[in-house]
C-alpha cells in the first residue's frame, strides 16, 4: 500500500477534485484541493525544515470529498492533512483555541460538575462575544450542551437483558459520554433489541480533533492509549461498535494513513471497528435484524456526513430507516454540511462553514421535514443551529420505533 | 450495501445503465472508484466519428460495416437508436437539451479550433458557425486561448477573429478554472454585468464562440439568458478538463439516481467478486478498513478500459480486468504498449473484454463465463472509443441493451 504522500504520483491533473471541493467553492482563501494536494506536494517533498510553501491549506476542512471523487486513487485530503501537520510543527504548537477545541473529553470533564450553569453561561450572548474575542470561537457557532450525567453513569444503572445471543463492545467516544448520553443509551437499547450484550471497555478520546487540527504528535499519544484500551475488545468480543462516524473513521483508517500507526495492535483494533449502522445492516443481511419496528408517521431529511462516505460502506442508515413504516426519507444533496468537526466553530472559518452548508439548509427549508437525521455529532449540532430543526442520530429514530413496536 | 443490480463505474456507461435499470424498477447500487469520463469529455454524444483513420459522415450507416465483435454490431441498430433517444429525453428533462441528428455527424468546436465529429451536442455547443465568427474568452481565464482557437477555425476555412471580454468585478481574486467562472455565470446579476463587454468584444460577428463555462448548476438557462442579453448566437467550445458540460450532465444523473433511490458509494475501487458456479453473488469493494460486500442478482461492469482504470496494464504486457478478473488479451511484452505517435491512437485504447450478444463476458474458449455479469461501455473489446470517436454512443447503446435485458428478468 502506498504512503499517503506517495499517492500524489497518481495525479493526472484532471481537476476533478477541485470541482467537488465545497470550501474553495465559497471562499478565495482556499485555492482547492488539487493545488494544495498533489500539485503542492512536490514543493514539500524534501523541505527538511524549510518553510511550507503554502499556508492556505489551513483552510482545508478535511471533508475528504476530493479523495472520493479522484478516479486515480490520489488521497488528496489526506495529503493536505499531513501537510497541515507539518505547518503546525513549524509553528511549534497549536494556538490556545485549537488546543482547547481539540480536547472534547477535557472540556466535558471540566464542565460536568457545573453543567447546568455552564450551559446557561455558554448560551449568554455576552459570554459568547467574550469567548469569541479571547478564544476566537465564533459566537454563532453551534456548541454542544454539557451534560451533568455522563453516558457511562447512565450505563451503570442500566440493566441489560439476560438473553443475549451475541456480544459487542461499544466505543461511545466523547460525544455520547459528555454531551449526548441519550445517543449512547439509544445505541445500547437498539443493540440489545438485536440480541446483543453490550460491553463498555475503558476508552477515551480517539484524538481526531487533534489530528484534524494538525497536532499529530498529541493525536498519536491519544491514539496509542486508546488502542491499548480497546485491544482486548478487538479479540473479545471482536466487534467494536462506533456511533460517531468520524471517530469510527479515525479508528478504522486514519491512525494508519495519517499517524503512521501500522502495528499489529492498531491493525487489530481497526479491523474490529464497525460503524453502528454498518453493523446493523450486516445483521439484516444475515436475516438477524429485529425488524419489529413501529410506524413513525413523519417526513425526515437524511444527511450522510462527509466522513461517513469515507468509510466506504454506502449509506446504511438509509437502508435501516427504510424499514421504519410510515417514515418518508429524503436524501440530502450536499456532500458536506460545512462544519467538518471543529472547523466551523472557529471565528475565521464560521462563515465558510455556513456558506458550505447553505445548499443543505436551503434543501431543509424547501423540504420542511419534521426532523433531520445525521450520523455525526458536530454535523447534527451545526445543522440544528442553522435550521432550528431537531437533528437526530439514526439510532434515536430506530430506538423510538422499537420502543413503540 | 445491498442491491438487486450492482453497477460498477460512474462514467457515461455506468451512469446511463444505473439510471435506466432503476427506471426499469430494479433496485440499483452504484459503486465507483471516483468520477469518470463525464468530467473529462467534451460533453457531447459521439456515436462514430472515424473509421480506419478517415472521418465518418453518416455514423448509423457506417455502423453496418463495422467488424463482427464491435459493440455496435453486437447490440444492433435498434439498441443504438433507442439508447440515443432515451438520452435525448433524459437530458432534455433535466434542462440539458441536445441538438443534432444520429444520421449525420456534425463538428463540435474545441479549444484548439478543431471541429471534432460528434452526433448530439448540448444546445449551447450546437450553434452553426457561419459568416464572421468572434472567438471570445474572458479576462483572466487561462484555460482557453481565443487566438489558438481562432487560428484553428481559420485553417478550417472559418472567418474567425480572437477577442477577450473583460470580466466584471467578482469575488475571486486568485487563479480560477472554468468551474469558478461557470458558478459565477449562474448568477443573473453577474450575467447582466458580463454581457456588455462580451457584446463589445463580439461586435460585428454573426456568431460568438466562447469557452464552455456558461453556467454550472442551472442547466442551459444561463447560456440562453446571456445569448439574449448579447443579442448574438453563443457557441460553447469544448475546453480541457474539468468539462463544464460534463459536470452539468453528471449533476443531472446524480439527481435522477437519488430520486430513484439508487444507493451509491464513490471513492473506493471494486476489487473482486464472490461466485457461485457461473454466477456472481456479490461484489467486493475496498473500504476504510475492510472490504465492503454488496450482494446482488446481477452485475453490470462499466469500469472502462485502461484509461478508465477498468483494465490494468501489467509490466509483462499482460492485462488484468480489475473486478471479476475477466480474460483480456494482452501484448507480447511491454514494447507493444508504445504507440507510434505522441497523442496518436494507442494500442491500449482498443483492448477490452470480449462478450456475447447479451454482453456477458466470454471465456477464452468463446463460451459465456459468467451468466449474470454484463459489460458495457469502454470495457468492451472490439472498439477503441477514443480513436473511433464512439465513447458515448457505445455507452448508451450498451446501457440500452442491458436495460432491456435486465428489465425483463424477474426478480428472484
Amino acid at each position: 500500500m502506498l504512503h499517503v504522500e506517495q499517492t500524489a504520483d497518481r495525479c493526472i491533473k484532471c481537476n476533478i477534485c477541485n470541482t467537488v471541493c465545497p470550501v474553495s467553492a465559497v471562499t478565495d482563501l482556499f485555492p482547492g484541493p488539487k493545488y494544495e494536494g498533489p500539485q503542492g506536494q512536490r514543493f514539500r517533498a524534501n523541505l527538511d525544515g524549510d518553510e511550507s510553501p503554502d499556508k492556505s491549506l489551513d483552510y482545508c476542512s478535511a471533508c475528504g470529498l476530493c479523495t472520493q471523487a479522484c478516479p486515480e486513487g490520489v488521497m488528496v485530503a489526506e495529503i493536505n492533512q499531513v501537510a497541515r501537520s507539518r505547518l503546525v510543527a513549524e509553528r511549534g504548537r497549536l494556538n490556545l483555541r485549537d488546543q482547547i477545541v481539540s480536547r472534547p473529553s477535557l472540556m466535558g470533564l471540566m464542565a460536568r460538575p457545573v453543567a447546568p450553569v455552564a450551559n446557561v453561561v455558554m448560551a449568554a450572548t455576552p459570554v459568547r462575544v467574550a469567548v469569541e474575542k479571547l478564544l476566537k470561537v465564533h459566537r454563532g457557532a453551534a456548541m454542544p450542551r454539557f451534560s451533568s450525567m455522563t453516558f457511562r453513569s447512565w450505563a451503570r444503572s442500566h440493566k441489560p437483558p439476560a438473553d443475549a445471543v451475541r456480544a459487542v463492545a461499544y466505543f461511545h467516544g466523547c460525544a455520547a459520554q459528555e454531551f449526548e448520553p441519550e445517543v449512547g443509551a439509544a445505541v445500547v437499547r437498539v443493540l440489545e433489541r438485536n440480541g446483543a450484550r453490550v460491553t463498555l471497555p475503558k476508552q477515551g478520546c480517539c484524538g481526531l480533533p487533534l489530528v484534524s487540527n494538525g497536532d499529530f504528535d498529541a493525536g498519536r499519544s491519544y491514539a496509542t492509549r486508546l488502542v491499548r484500551r480497546l485491544r482486548g475488545a478487538a479479540d473479545d468480543p471482536g466487534v467494536i461498535i462506533a456511533s460517531s462516524t468520524s471517530c469510527g473513521m479515525t479508528l478504522k483508517a486514519k491512525y494508519r494513513e495519517l499517524l503512521g500507526l501500522d502495528d499489529t495492535d492498531t491493525r487489530a483494533v481497526s479491523a474490529a471497528v464497525y460503524d453502528l449502522c454498518e453493523y446493523l445492516v450486516g445483521l439484516d443481511d444475515e436475516g438477524a435484524l429485529n425488524r419489529d419496528l413501529a410506524p413513525i408517521r413523519a417526513r425526515a431529511l437524511y444527511h450522510p456526513p462527509c466522513q461517513l462516505m469515507a468509510h466506504g460502506v454506502g449509506t446504511p442508515a438509509l437502508d435501516l430507516l427504510a424499514l421504519v413504516p410510515g417514515l418518508e426519507m429524503e436524501r440530502s444533496r450536499a456532500g458536506c454540511c460545512g462544519t467538518a468537526g471543529t472547523y466551523g466553530t472557529k471565528v475565521e472559518k464560521y462563515q465558510i462553514a455556513m456558506d458550505v452548508g447553505a445548499g443543505l439548509f436551503e434543501q431543509v427549508t424547501e423540504a420542511r421535514p419534521d426532523f433531520v437525521v445525521c450520523d455525526s455529532e458536530t454535523c447534527r449540532w451545526h445543522i440544528a443551529q442553522a435550521t432550528g430543526l431537531p437533528v437526530y442520530h439514526p439510532v434515536q429514530v430506530l430506538d423510538r420505533a422499537y420502543a413503540t413496536g | 450495501m445491498r442491491a438487486d443490480v450492482v453497477v460498477v463505474g460512474a462514467g457515461p456507461a455506468g451512469l446511463a445503465s444505473a439510471t435506466r435499470l432503476a427506471e426499469a424498477g430494479r433496485q440499483v447500487a452504484l459503486l465507483a472508484r471516483g468520477n469518470g469520463f463525464t468530467h473529462w469529455g467534451a460533453g457531447s454524444v459521439d456515436v462514430l466519428g472515424r473509421v480506419g483513420g478517415g472521418p465518418v459522415e453518416r455514423p448509423l450507416e457506417a455502423i453496418d460495416h463495422l467488424p463482427e465483435g464491435h459493440p455496435y454490431t453486437l447490440v444492433g441498430q435498434a439498441s443504438i437508436r433507442e439508447g440515443l433517444d432515451w438520452f435525448a429525453g433524459f437530458a432534455a428533462g433535466a434542462g440539458l437539451g441536445h441538438v443534432g441528428d444520429p444520421e449525420r455527424n456534425r463538428g463540435q468546436v474545441t479549444a484548439f479550433g478543431t471541429l471534432r465529429p460528434t452526433c448530439l451536442l448540448p444546445e449551447p455547443a450546437g450553434g452553426q458557425l457561419r459568416g464572421r465568427v468572434a472567438v471570445v474568452s474572458f479576462g483572466g481565464f487561462r484555460d482557453f486561448s481565443p487566438a489558438l482557437c481562432a487560428a484553428g477555425l481559420r485553417r478550417a476555412g472559418i472567418d474567425a477573429t480572437p477577442a477577450t471580454a473583460p470580466l466584471p468585478t467578482w469575488d475571486h481574486n486568485r487563479y480560477f478554472t472554468g468551474v469558478e467562472l461557470a458558478r459565477a455565470i449562474d448568477d443573473a446579476g453577474f450575467r447582466r454585468r458580463l454581457a456588455p463587454g462580451l457584446a463589445r468584444a463580439a461586435a460585428g460577428a454573426e456568431v460568438v464562440v466562447v469557452p464552455a463555462v456558461l453556467g454550472l448548476n442551472r442547466g442551459h438557462e444561463p447560456w440562453a439568458d446571456l445569448q439574449s442579453l448579447v443579442g448574438t448566437p453563443l457557441v460553447e467550445a469544448a475546453t480541457p478538463p474539468p468539462s463544464i458540460p460534463g459536470l452539468r450532465l453528471f449533476a443531472a444523473y446524480r439527481a435522477r439516481l437519488e430520486a430513484l433511490s439508487v444507493r451509491w458509494q464513490f471513492g473506493f475501487p471494486s476489487v473482486g467478486v464472490e461466485r457461485d458456479g457461473d454466477r456472481v453473488t456479490a461484489v467486493r469493494s475496498e473500504g476504510a478498513s475492510r472490504l465492503l460486500t454488496t450482494r446482488c442478482q446481477e452485475l453490470v461492469l462499466a469500469t472502462g478500459g485502461v484509461a478508465g482504470n477498468g483494465i490494468e496494464a501489467n509490466r509483462d504486457g499482460s492485462l488484468t480486468e480489475r473486478v471479476a478478473d475477466l480474460p483480456v488479451r494482452g501484448f507480447d511484452g511491454r514494447l507493444a504498449f508504445i504507440g507510434d505517435r505522441f497523442l496518436g491512437d494507442h494500442p491500449l485504447g482498443g483492448v477490452g473484454v470480449r462478450v456475447d450478444a447479451e454482453l456477458r463476458p466470454l471465456a477464452a474458449s468463446g463460451e459465456p463465463l459468467l451468466t449474470n455479469v454484463r459489460c458495457v461501455g469502454g470495457l468492451l473489446a472490439g472498439h477503441d472509443p477514443t480513436a473511433e470517436g464512439s465513447r458515448e454512443g457505445v455507452a448508451l447503446a450498451t446501457a440500452a441493451r442491458v436495460a432491456n435485458l435486465l428489465a425483463a428478468t424477474p426478480v428472484r
